[in-house]
């Protein structure tokens, strides 16, 4: 079908964003009249996930202006924004304080872009993406690295729940690929400005659409660690450790959540105390640490501890440490040191992401000397913000991580309904199939392009509330992706032996580390809607 | 050691290539790619550049709409310069017009102590230019290097025959063809990606290089027709009826695979 795309369309799905966008602002309000995000989270965490898509279909306009496919793809984006939004709001209007009928303008350009027949013609449309030449390279090279060295393990480490293989690491390093957002003078080749983080989503997007667990998570961790070190750490700490990063010299975990507090870091139980070993000044650490992704393979944890024993103070009594420890085996590890500090790390086994491997790891009197702490005693009572400092960083890479697990998915579903025949004919010739694949293509140049944008506004040092947007939809989105491409695959979906079922348990991870996506839209989304919108 | 590597950039492999149907010629009006097969030669060129301990690898190319993304990936590789010779009346240019091109943008650049090509391109196979350039510039020629050395002013190839290969010497300066996969290409480091876009790239004319376009008219060579590639033909199936094993030794010897 024609899809007979005019400029009228795109002013249409501008409206409904602005309608959208006003529906939002009113709710936001009745949220604040009444008791706020702790008390109404049903609805905060319904306008969080609704200001996200909003927010990701705004950033479709610029892309819809650039030809008649990319218009076609932002106004599908819009209409299925609003139908999102509606759905959510419609049986709850006195809990939003929203009259519904506000968005009845837009029926028609809904009717029109949420048409059956106009997304089974979006199927094999996917779109351009619309990359300057320096970073059409950017993903060229990583495109090709990631197929040559990356693909042919991920199966086979998926299914053995094996290692990362050290050829990825080394190779990596040797593209630079840890030294992106390092500064010049300490090894890296970081020049500032959002070309940084563009190549960081490009590159981290390839790496994934080979392996979430082998290829897309290596850069995010070094990365929280390089933030941290660049916002915190001393000329001495940048010296010493930077250059180690960007060579891949050192490997870094992040030791954060605790057993008994996941999300609500501020109230973590592990302990820095101020303690002089051999003359030495230092702190021994004591506490259980979790989820401690790569945390056998790493060189290093960087590991957030209370350094001030009034819990009273909260976050503004944590401090980041950078705490050395040896390689350890995947199935566990246990080390100790000449004082007796112990340090034993227990793997958590998963059903996807695998390749890095979690670790619970329980520490004992482990000692680090005192220019270990991020900023040392002008670090102290830091740390919190410190990490919040890579972590918006880390949101945005796993933004990119869900749209390299989606494209993978799009393309596997896409190729197998091209070659599998049904009652007589290919099944990609079928409406359902087609519809599916559109949408997809639909929700993953949507969520890509959110990436771009909140990049380049990252860049500006801007960005923060647009990173945690940009990861709860698109990690949500990639859960609808992953499920469609494995329900396309049939039977075979579920079959081991076919890649989609890796997809499909890989993008489950994805909602839930990083910020989980409930803590993530309360805590933080809706809060900031709140504080915003008056 | 100065070393000149001939790039050609071209329609990317991955997407649906045209024909144009009066000239049956490619279609280059989109985005071109660095050849796959001249990956390997700016990679040999690094390789012995590094191992001279001084020079620069420069790399000229020749292409319509002034295209530099494919030398981009060269410099980004770590190529120090390029030059790339576009015309509009070099439309049509045949191997011969080409190498006579490519020999001229290489003397602009001051010459070379080696002129490295691929043999051939990944999109037209003529598999004749690498040697017309030597010609052009009065050079000795080595193809199908499969190992390259240099020992002072000697160059030292390992040349791929059918049987094997031989081992070839001659003076330098030199003009040789490389073979894929005579080295692992290196992938485009970020840093090198980020410095390419201040590497100096000129772009010239046929006429900035006193060499006369021929165009579709003159060329002396022609694509008369072109035909669509044979249909892959169905495998063939061998039933195992306990002696199998011996169809398939009998079948991989046929191909000489074993």
């Amino acid at each position: 079908m024609s899809t007979d795309i005019v400029a009228k369309d795109l002013v249409d799905a501008a409206r409904a964003i602005e309608l959208a966008d006003s529906v939002i602002g009113k709710a936001v309000r009745t949220l604040a009249a009444t008791g706020g995000p702790d008390e109404q989270q049903v609805l905060a965490y319904d306008l969080a996930h609704a200001s996200a898509a909003v927010e990701t279909a705004r950033s479709m306009l610029d892309y819809g202006a650039k030809g008649e496919v990319e218009a076609t793809l932002t106004c599908a984006f819009v209409a299925d924004m609003v139908q999102d939004l509606v759905s959510r709001l419609i049986g709850r209007e006195k809990l939003w304080g929203v009259d519904p009928s506000v968005m009845a303008e837009s029926h028609d350009f809904v009717s029109k872009f949420r048409d059956p027949r106009l997304l089974a013609s979006l199927a094999d449309k996917p779109g351009p993406r619309h990359l300057d030449d320096d970073h059409e390279m950017v993903q060229a090279t990583f495109r090709s690295f990631a197929t040559k060295m990356i693909a042919p393990h991920a199966e086979h480490v998926h299914r053995e729940n094996l290692d990362v293989p050290e050829e990825i690491i080394s190779g990596l390093a040797e593209i630079g690929a840890f030294g992106l957002t390092i500064p010049g003078e300490y090894g890296g080749f970081s020049e500032g400005g959002d070309g940084e983080y563009m190549a960081s989503c490009i590159a981290t997007e390839e790496l994934s659409r080979a392996s979430l667990g082998i290829g897309g998570s290596l850069i995010t961790r070094p990365e929280i660690l390089t933030r941290a070190l660049v916002k915190g750490g001393t000329e001495a700490q940048k010296h010493e450790w930077l250059p180690k990063l960007a060579s891949a010299e050192v490997m870094a975990s992040v030791a954060v959540t605790e057993p008994d507090y996941g999300s609500d870091v501020a109230s973590i139980k592990t302990t820095a105390t101020p303690t002089q070993l051999d003359g030495k000044d230092g702190y021994a650490i004591n506490g259980v640490k979790t989820w401690c992704t790569f945390a056998a393979r790493s060189n290093v944890l960087m590991l957030l501890a209370r350094t001030d024993p009034d819990r009273a103070k909260t976050h503004r009594g944590l401090s980041v440490l950078i705490v050395p420890k040896p390689r350890g085996e995947a199935h566990g590890f246990m080390f100790t040191q000449p004082h007796g500090g112990r340090m034993e790390g227990r793997p958590i086994d998963t059903i996807g992401y695998r390749g890095m491997h979690s670790y619970e790891i329980a520490i004992e009197n482990w000692w680090v000397p005192a220019d270990h702490l991020i900023g040392e005693t002008a670090g102290l009572g830091k740390g919190f913000y410190y990490q919040m400092e890579g972590f918006e960083n880390g949101r945005l890479q796993t933004a990119a991580r869900a749209v390299g697990v989606m494209q993978a998915a799009y393309e596997a579903a896409f190729d197998y309904a091209q070659n599998r025949k049904s009652f007589g004919k290919n099944i990609g010739e079928y409406q359902i199939i087609r519809a599916k694949l559109g949408r997809m293509a639909v929700v993953i140049q949507g969520a890509r392009q959110f990436s771009y944008a909140v990049a380049k506004l990252m860049g500006k040092g801007q960005g923060s509330m647009e990173a945690s947007l940009v990861k709860a939809y698109v990690c949500k989105a990639a859960e609808w992706v992953t499920r469609e491409a494995m329900q396309i695959h049939g039977g075979y979906g579920y079959a081991e032996e076919y890649a989609v079922s890796r997809l499909f348990v890989d993008a489950r991870v994805l909602s839930i580390f990083e910020g989980a996506d409930e803590t993530l839209c309360l805590k933080v989304i809706a809060r900031r809607l709140v504080e915003t919108t008056r | 050691m100065n070393i000149v590597v001939c790039v050609k950039q071209i329609p990317d492999p991955a997407s649906p290539g045209a024909l144009d149907a009066s000239t049956h010629a490619l279609k280059r009006d989109g985005k071109l790619i660095l050849d796959e097969s001249d990956a390997y030669g700016v990679e040999m060129a690094l390789q012995l550049v590094a191992s001279a301990g001084s020079g620069e690898v420069y790399v000229v190319s020749m292409a319509p709409n002034g295209e530099t993304s494919g030398m981009r990936t060269a410099l980004a590789m770590g190529a120090a310069r390029g030059l790339l010779v576009s015309d509009p009346a070099l439309a049509g240019s045949d191997a011969l017009t080409t190498a006579k091109v490519l020999a001229a943008a290489v003397t602009k650049l001051g010459g070379a102590d080696l002129i490295i090509a691929g043999t051939e391109s990944s999109d037209g196979y003529t598999g004749t230019v690498p040697e017309q350039i030597a010609e052009c510039l009065g050079l000795p020629s080595v193809t199908f290097a499969k190992k390259v050395k240099i020992d002072g002013q000697v160059l030292k190839v390992d040349r791929q025959s059918e049987t094997g290969y031989d081992e070839v010497e001659c003076s330098l300066p030199a003009v040789i063809s490389v073979t894929a996969g005579v080295v692992e290409p290196r992938y485009p480091s970020f840093k090198g990606i980020m410095d390419a876009k201040k590497k100096p790239l000129d772009v010239v004319t046929a006429g900035d290089l006193a060499v006369t376009p021929t165009g579709w008219a003159a060329a002396g060579q022609k694509i008369v027709n072109v035909t669509q590639a044979e249909a892959r033909k169905a495998g063939t199936v061998i039933e195992d009826d306990g002696e199998a094993f011996g169809k398939i030794v009998a079948f991989l010897e046929n191909l000489k695979l074993i």
